[in-house]
């Protein structure tokens, strides 16, 4: 009996290649999408759990209140870890990580650089000696209980102890850090897994960090408040982390600086939270729950798309197979044998789309990677849950597509089915069609209309007016690339003048146009400072943010200058004492752009702080991401935080301008790697997150309409053939070949507009929600979300015109016939 | 074999009421040849439809082998149906996939017939309508009168107590129709009972009692006479 379902299944998919074809090409479609995302998901989900102890690591997170909104932040201070780990007895172990880019060189045995042995590592860290405790960072030499305990030495990844020494047995030998600080090699860790938020190259010994900072330690070890480094600790087993959170404000209250004791608060994140749930202010890549969601959802939807295609199809079709049902039941066949006959032919079809569907993944996925920086494949040593997760999706798809066709066609009474079978069938599965259509549709539609708004916005935060140049502008980072430029080697007089005369140079090429340097890019967000405004009271300080900027910095940027002047080296006091504030500063502290200028200020403590005068006043500019509103401002020129060299080159010959760039970076700063970046791709890197959603979501939008519309034609083509009779006799009665195409295609017109009825509510729902993570968005008008109808309808008409068209122009006669 | 009373076929819709049969009386003796004639709509194919277990009827009584079967759900018409009739339809009703062998063997599968038992039953059932040579040849690749004998083998390699025929020949030529009624009229002989709708006077000649059948009464039943002759 199996034997003769097969043979049936086979030979009816071969004998309608067409209906095959377009079951099985839309299904694999939608198996592949709904896999590739599963992957996606089951990779998010995985992030950090290989840690053997991570439901006991948590780490420490702290809110300030210190402007009148909370700000959290998922780092903290220096020194709060080793009190932390005093203080409470139920914490096991306490780990700060800290990390950077860094320069390293490799010295041969008589202390001398190796050629070709410099390198500019991304993921530069500098831990406790307990981080190995807390993490399960395996080490494939070296002693992890000692590895970092001693001073100056450093832990290298399989992979860049390979890059460094080859073949050669690492251990034991010295890296010079920053080309000035010496490290020994004491352990070399197994390559950490990609799904991991802690992602380290180099893992150093934390005393090196205070090392390279001795002029800022003082302020780096006493502060509670500057938080550069994360603070990662290990619970006993069996405590609650409730029961630590508790005592965490009395804590701060105890320990920390006592002017903002009252203002900060610390809690304790879940390790296996942290990629997924974490909002702070100063996390990259926050909520990632949020794309899990919205992919997962993506996901079933289209491939329900693709099931309501085949259960579509295959209903559609029952009635050519009703005969077949008819002679199996007069021949003695009970329900349930052609239930399973239908169904064991909805698992041929499924398992064929599910092997095509394997194949397009394997195609898909380096495409797919490089779109989400990850490195999913389906064939991993770990992916046996992936595999049977791809099962699931498998068996799920093929009872689902199956399902319903096999329990329709098989309840055709044999003398109905004998006759034909439409007739019965037609009121109870053609409405169901319907339905399935209009909701294929509408989710196609909403895609779309996603796809269009979440396009749009990517469209508009690259238009959008940030208020500084950022075309043709080069970053060179002067140290390292690093935001916490106050860990950076301190600008000293000599490193002072020769940035001068490296400015002069450049300054020669007519093609460089301007020149500056900073703390920190625009757009790329900044410090937090207190200041001290005159006129306002002295009980609570304001925090707001704080650029250093050179000179040249407003002018190189092109910011505007509302009132007062820009700095001046012709004044000669303005790097002691001159401040300019933005528009939002000006009305925090009550100012006028016009009566600010003039007015006294301070920045920072009475001790190390600056105090100084207003000199202007520019326009508001971005100067973190756009997901954040405008925020008050302050610049002085502070030259030994400066990080960054932004210069602003004229558009032609780009080429050539970096060359003499690079050229005479390496004559005035040899030892120095010269790496650049263009201001406008860095900014554009911050929206990342969204320009991949940008591209999934139009991917799929895409997709969705395709087997829509495959769907469609499908469908159309059966309705159309069992429409032949009705068709010759209209024609035989003086209808017109347009009377005939508007009578087919009117029909799906109608279930389309209702799609789009049903679709945009839905649409503006969602599109609405994802805006709100924007400070700055579009208002998306109706005119986004008709378009978004409007082409789905073309599309749908387009496709069923055309088997209209060639059924309209058929001889009637022929027609008539075939009854 | 087959007694019915008093029986009733009413097919509703929304709006309308249609009465296909109405206070049918009817006894089929085992070994039996009736012939049922009457004009297009009379209700003769319901009439047969339901002697077939393949309809139900509305009112009254049907036995079927010493069982009412009137109430009979469809999967215990199913269960009574295989083994006990065999169909041949007009339009023969193949199935276009399946090769003429594996048309045959179905209503074996069904019935859960061994494989080696299968393949005997089938292929003398194919022998002695003499296609054996078209066994592997799928229904469109044969003549009309090759795809009916198909469909009688089909018919008997069940070894039916009644073979039911809903206008056998009336999609064939005459040479293949005298054929058909000929392969009948032998198995009717050899002691399979026949049910047959037909509009041909001429074919109804051949089977023992002909019952006219006109807006859904029984207005007529006679004896063949050759039949009457040979008793």
């Amino acid at each position: 009996m199996l034997k003769n379902y097969v043979l049936v299944a086979l030979r009816i998919l071969l004998k309608q290649k067409g209906y095959a074809a377009i079951n099985i090409a839309g299904l694999a479609a939608g198996m592949a999408c709904c896999c590739v995302i599963f992957l996606y998901v089951a990779d998010e989900l995985s992030y950090d759990r290989y840690h053997e102890r991570v439901d006991r690591i948590y780490r420490l997170t702290m809110t300030s209140r210190l402007s009148g909104s909370d700000r959290r932040f998922s780092r903290t201070a220096l020194p709060v870890a080793p009190v932390l780990a005093a203080a409470f007895p139920e914490i096991e172990a306490v780990v700060r990580l800290y990390g950077r880019s860094a320069g390293t060189q490799v010295l041969n045995g008589d202390a001398k650089p190796v050629l070709g042995g410099r390198f500019q590592e991304e993921r530069f860290f500098f831990a406790d000696s307990t981080v190995f405790r807390v993490f399960s960072f395996p080490l494939l030499k070296g002693d992890s209980a000692t590895a970092l305990a001693q001073p100056n030495s450093v832990v290298l990844t399989e992979e860049t102890a390979h890059k460094y020494f080859g073949d050669a047995d690492p251990m034991g030998h010295t890296l010079l850090f920053e080309g000035t600080h010496p490290m020994k090699v004491t352990g070399v860790a197994r390559n950490l897994p990609d799904a991991s938020c802690v992602h380290f190259d180099v893992l150093a010994s934390f005393d090196m960090l205070v090392l390279e900072n001795q002029s800022a330690a003082n302020f780096l070890n006493t502060d509670w408040l500057f938080g550069p480094l994360y603070t990662f600790v290990l619970l006993r087993e069996g405590v609650d982390r409730k029961h630590i959170e508790q005592q965490l404000p009395d804590f701060a209250r105890r320990h920390a600086n006592p002017q903002y004791a009252d203002k900060i608060r610390f809690s304790l994140q879940s390790m296996a939270d942290i990629h997924l749930y974490s909002e702070y202010t100063d996390e990259e890549h926050p909520n990632a729950i949020t794309y899990v969601y919205i992919f997962s959802t993506i996901a079933i939807l289209t491939l329900m798309v693709a099931c309501i295609n085949f259960i579509n199809l295959s209903t559609a079709r029952s009635f050519v197979r009703a005969r077949e049902v008819g002679v199996r039941k007069a021949l003695g066949a009970h329900r349930s044998q052609i239930v399973v006959q239908f169904l064991g032919e909805a698992f041929v079809i499924a398992l064929a789309a599910f092997i095509i569907s394997i194949a397009l993944i394997e195609l898909l996925l380096p495409g797919i990677n490089e779109l989400t920086e990850k490195h999913l494949s389906l064939f991993r040593q770990d992916s046996a849950a992936v595999l049977l997760g791809l099962a699931g999706i498998f068996l799920f798809t093929a009872f689902l597509a199956g399902c319903y066709p096999a329990f329709v066609i098989s309840r055709l009474r044999p003398i109905a089915a004998l006759r034909g079978g439409a007739v019965e069938h037609r009121a109870s599965g053609g409405r169901l069609r319907r339905m399935l259509v209009v909701a294929q549709f509408a989710i196609s539609i909403v895609l779309i209309a996603g796809a269009i708004i979440v396009s749009g916005q990517m469209t508009y935060m690259r238009s959008l007016p940030l208020g500084f140049y950022r075309d043709h502008v080069l970053t060179v980072p002067l140290f390292s690339e690093d935001l916490l430029t106050i860990l950076g080697t301190p600008m000293t007089t000599e490193l002072r003048s020769r940035t001068n005369a490296f400015e002069e140079a450049l300054h020669r090429n007519p093609r460089v146009e301007a020149i500056t340097l900073s703390s920190v890019l625009p757009g790329n967000g900044s410090v937090i400072t207190s200041v001290l405004p005159e006129g306002v009271s002295h009980d609570i300080p304001i925090f707001i943010s704080w650029l250093s900027v050179d000179y040249d910095f407003v002018q190189t940027y092109g910011l505007q200058i509302l009132s007062g002047r820009s700095f001046s080296r012709q004044v000669g006091t303005d790097h002691l004492q001159a401040f300019i504030i933005n528009e939002a500063a000006a009305k925090e502290f009550g100012w006028t752009i016009h009566n600010a200028v003039g007015k006294r200020l301070r920045r920072g403590d009475a001790q190390t702080g600056k105090d100084g005068v207003v000199v202007g006043v520019i326009r508001d500019f971005h100067v973190a991401s756009l997901h954040e509103r405008i925020r008050p401002m302050l610049m002085d020129v502070e030259p030994t935080t400066f990080a960054y060299f932004s210069i602003r080159v004229h558009s032609g010959d780009l080429h050539g301008t970096i060359a003499f760039i690079e050229r005479t970076w390496k004559e005035f700063f040899p030892n120095r790697i010269f790496e650049y970046h263009f201001l406008n791709r860095q900014l554009e890197s911050m929206y990342r997150s969204e320009e991949k959603l940008s591209g999934i979501i139009q991917g799929f939008a895409l997709l969705a309409v395709f087997i829509s519309c495959m769907g469609l034609l499908g469908l159309a083509s059966f309705t159309t053939a069992r429409r032949t009779k009705e068709i010759g006799v209209r024609k035989i009665l003086g209808a017109s070949v347009w009377n005939i195409v508007l009578l087919l295609v009117a029909e799906y017109t109608v279930l389309v507009l209702v799609a789009i009825g049903i679709a945009l509510p839905v649409a503006w729902w969602g599109t609405y929600r994802w805006l709100e993570a924007f400070a700055y968005r579009i208002e998306p008008g109706p005119g986004m979300f008709i378009a978004a109808g409007a082409a789905t309808l073309a599309i749908a008409l387009l496709t069923v015109s055309w088997l209209s068209v060639r059924a309209a122009l058929r001889n009637p006669a022929q027609a008539l016939r075939y009854e | 074999m087959i007694s019915i009373r008093n029986l009733k076929k009413i097919y509703r819709t929304e709006e309308v009421e249609t009465t296909a049969l109405d206070n049918i009386n009817l006894d089929i003796k085992e070994g039996e040849f009736l012939a049922i004639m009457g004009p297009s709509g009379c209700g003769k194919s319901t009439l047969l439809n339901i002697l077939g277990l393949i309809d139900s009827p509305s009112h009254g009584e049907h036995h079927f082998l010493g069982q009412e079967v009137s109430k009979f759900s469809e999967r215990q018409r199913a269960g009574l149906r295989k083994g006990s009739i065999g169909f041949v339809f007009q339009s023969f009703n193949l199935i276009d996939e399946l090769t003429v062998y594996e048309n045959v063997e179905l209503p074996l599968l069904y019935m859960d017939v061994s494989a080696s038992e299968r393949k005997e039953r089938v292929g003398a059932a194919l022998e002695q309508l003499e296609i054996l040579h078209r066994k592997s040849h799928f229904p469109q690749q044969l003549s009309g009168g090759q795809q009916q004998r198909v469909a009688v083998a089909r018919a008997v390699v069940s070894r039916p107590k009644v073979i039911l025929a809903d206008e056998p020949t009336g999609n064939l030529d005459s040479k293949n129709g005298d054929e058909v009624m000929n392969l009948l009229t032998d198995l009717n002989r050899s002691g399979t009972a026949i049910i047959m709708v037909t509009h041909s006077a001429a074919y109804a000649e051949c089977a023992h009692r002909i019952v006219h059948v006109l807006d859904g009464h029984i207005v007529g039943e006679n004896m063949v006479k050759h039949h009457l002759a040979m008793n």
